[in-house]
């Protein structure tokens, strides 16, 4: 069978393991732009005199391209990217599934997933350590030698000897190399904002063979009995006209798998795209946690989970500890940041912690995505959804059960500095074209055959927290069933 | 296969001989003090000679250069595969004499065919060291002043994963410093209070700060250079950090976390 997979982000690359794997012909496509891209040199990673955007060494996720999606009054921000890799070139690396209660509403079982994540739990290396979220979520860790900060491990020492029924909290699961008997790993250089230098951070970017390799933007594709033809551009703006395939995996990433459909015609040209909520809120750390000593490594360190009850959905935070990019950071945004003297400001930036906050779903505003007639996608906040005065709200109640919990752990939260993203920023959004309702359990959309959707689209909910992990696994799960 | 164990009738020692034996290797053992044929710092007896040796001896008595003397003559006159068993406690920051000397014994070994394990504490029954004495402290004193705020982390192994690493060694030698313990941490406060949990008794632990333990211990150690305790005190007050430790081989064992329920399995 001649398959074709549209993106080369995570879930991309999930169905081309999983269908390489079978046996088939499969072909990759992306818009590939590397020539555009800009690398941060060695020396400008160490003086730390690079633009903050250059996270990984690549700014292709954040770059506007002329063609991307357009934002009326940029009240709202998501990203696409359109470079080999995708967004998992600049992500923080979080792997985490979704729990029995995130799925509520979904056609199919979290535990029928199961086999996919221990799956890509073996082809990836995901550090952790078993701990209460392994009840909850299941034990897929490959690397258990990560080294925590030593105050995460104070303050998780403290959980558990606490142990609370509204929370959980645990090692951060990181898809990050920390080493084998055999493979070196993470030295802890604390510089993993501004990109792994040596790779240790997994992207799908370089695991790519370039034999089954199409460089091409797709603009259209058009589904007859038994095949499927893909048009589009290539980098040089040639055209490239109807590549068939028996079968097509969309795995764009949500902006841009709504833009190919749409255009084809082959969904409604109007989509709510939902999106968890993020926010930044500094803590701050008693003295029986002390002030940051040793390096670490920079990516989240720790997960809280805040468990919800009837009425509250849950909500997530992730840790982080201090590292000197946050320090440039504060230089940068804030007026306080620059009027103190850097000494100072590292001295209380040492005794914090940082936590971004997630929201669920269906506590967040969500955005509305229309196709215009020149082919670009117009964004803006639905009206009929959460507003952005109840998103407001509904941070300020889980900030308040947050600080129930961590305040005997000797954190405290400090909310006059909090700052919330733009809808979108946190790049946690999906389920525009829900499994079960306008697409069915392979991600077929209602009128299709041979395409299937495979990334955040058609996952019917988005959870508080990470969602690459089931978005990988779901995506494995379909290329899996769809060769029947 | 013939092995030649020094130390081996430290607590260690012992297990790993055990263990050993049941594999169905030829054992020579060196006991390190009262042995009338070999005493650590003499060269290895040329009708000794074995296919591997596993050093485990180290005198606390000894001065730092008396016990990189010792590792120098064992590996001039021993020229086959060698596994040293050095602790996490040997580091370049180290202070205290034993981190010292097991710092500098681990590079005497390294340019020489061996390979070096660094242990943490090692836990179990029956283990000894710094293990078997804070358990005792803890069943004997009804408070229990907390060094360091009780803020300091330990790495532990469990002994039966130590021995299990060991032998790893001498079927697969790797030429490397590798890291034989758990690399999730405990801090001492923790420690002590899973001690006392663990026999069911209930202790007041009373946190004292860590600059002057630090002044004391260090002046202790200056005037009376043969105190165990103090300078195992002192080699706990600095721990290694994260971007040395990184560079340390990872074990082919999987270390447990620290748990007092499990039971050696080479016991009875």
């Amino acid at each position: 069978m001649k398959c074709g997979i549209i993106g080369s982000g995570p879930s991309g690359w999930a169905v081309y393991q999983e269908l390489s794997q079978a046996g088939h012909h499969v072909t990759l496509i992306d818009a590939d732009l590397q020539e555009q891209d800009k690398h941060a040199t060695n020396d400008e990673q160490n003086n730390l005199k690079i633009n903050k955007k250059l996270y990984f060494g690549s700014d292709l996720a954040y770059r506007k391209f002329p063609f991307g999606p357009i934002q009326r009054k940029s009240e709202v921000n998501p990203l696409s990217s359109f470079t080999k890799g995708g967004l998992s070139l600049v992500w923080g690396a979080t792997m985490l599934p979704y729990s029995r209660s995130d799925t509520k509403n979904w056609p199919i079982r979290i535990s029928d997933l199961n086999p996919f994540f221990s799956k890509i739990s073996e082809l990836l290396p995901i550090s952790g350590n078993s701990d209460d979220f392994s009840a909850e979520y299941g034990d897929f860790i490959s690397r258990r030698n990560i080294f925590p900060s030593q105050r995460i491990i104070r303050v998780l020492e403290r959980y558990k000897l606490r142990k609370s029924q509204k929370s959980i909290m645990g090692l951060s699961r990181l898809a990050v190399e920390t080493g084998t008997s055999d493979k070196s790993g993470c030295f802890y250089c604390n510089r993993c904002i501004t990109g792994c230098k040596d790779g240790f951070i997994w992207t799908s970017s370089n695991k790519i063979n370039s034999d089954n390799f199409l460089g091409m933007r797709v603009l259209n594709i058009r589904e007859f009995e038994n095949r499927v033809l893909v048009s589009g551009i290539d980098k040089f703006g040639n055209p490239v006209n109807d590549v068939p395939f028996d079968k097509l995996y969309i795995a764009a990433g949500s902006l841009e798998s709504f833009r190919i459909l749409a255009a084809s015609g082959l969904v409604d040209i109007e989509a709510k795209l939902k999106d968890s909520a993020t926010f930044f809120l500094p803590l701050l750390a008693s003295r029986r946690i002390g002030s940051a000593t040793s390096n670490s490594f920079a990516l989240s360190q720790m997960f809280i989970k805040i468990l919800g009850t009837s009425e509250r959905y849950s909500n997530q935070y992730q840790l982080y500890e201090y590292s000197d990019d946050l320090l440039a950071r504060a230089k940068e945004v804030s007026i306080i940041g620059r009027a103190l003297p850097s000494f100072i400001l590292r001295y209380v930036l040492k005794k914090m912690l940082v936590a971004i906050g997630y929201l669920d779903g269906e506590q967040s505003p969500s955005i509305k995505m229309c196709l215009l007639d020149n082919g670009s996608v117009d964004l803006a906040l639905d009206d009929l959804g959460v507003s952005l005065a109840k998103r407001e709200k509904n941070i300020k109640k889980s900030v308040r059960a947050l600080k129930d919990e961590i305040l005997p752990l000797g954190l405290r939260p400090i909310s006059i500095l909090k700052m919330i993203s733009k809808p979108g920023e946190g790049v946690h959004s999906g389920g525009w074209l829900s499994m079960g309702e306008n697409a069915n359990i392979l991600g077929v959309p209602n009128g299709c055959f041979n395409i299937h959707v495979v990334d955040s689209s058609v996952l019917p909910s988005v959870a508080a927290g990470p969602i690459t992990f089931t978005v990988m696994a779901n995506a494995m799960r379909i290329a899996k069933e769809s060769q029947k | 296969m013939k092995i030649l164990i020094t130390g081996s009738n430290s607590k260690i020692g012992t297990q790993l001989t055990k263990k050993l034996q049941k594999s169905g290797y030829k054992i020579i053992a060196f006991e390190g003090k009262g042995s009338q044929i070999w005493k650590l710092g003499e060269r290895i007896p040329e009708n000794f000679q074995a296919d591997v040796l596993i050093h485990l001896a180290h005198d606390r008595n000894f001065s730092v250069k008396q016990n990189v003397n010792a590792s120098q003559e064992i590996c001039s006159s021993f020229s086959g595969h060698k596994i040293f068993l050095s602790s996490l406690s040997a580091h370049k920051q180290s202070d205290s004499k034993y981190g010292v000397s097991k710092f500098e014994s681990e590079k005497i070994f390294l340019r020489n065919n061996s390979s070096v394990l660094r242990a943490g504490i090692v836990y179990g029954e029956d283990v000894g060291g710094i293990f078997e004495k804070l358990n005792k402290l803890v069943r004997f004193l009804p408070v229990i002043p907390v060094p360091y705020r009780g803020n300091n982390l330990f790495y532990t192994s469990h002994i039966d994963d130590l021995i299990d690493e060991i032998v790893q060694q001498v079927i697969y030698p790797r030429h490397k410093i590798i890291l034989a313990a758990n690399s999730y941490p405990l801090s001492f406060y923790h420690l002590i209070d899973k001690i006392s949990k663990f026999n069911n008794l209930s202790r007041v632990l009373l946190p004292s700060p860590k600059q002057p333990l630090d002044f004391f211990f260090k002046n202790l150690v200056k005037l009376f250079p043969n105190i165990a305790l103090a300078d195992s005190m002192l080699s706990l007050s600095k721990s290694v950090n994260y971007t040395e430790l990184s560079i340390l081989g990872q074990p082919s064992t999987q270390f447990r976390e620290f748990s007092l329920k499990f039971k050696n399995s080479l016991l009875k």
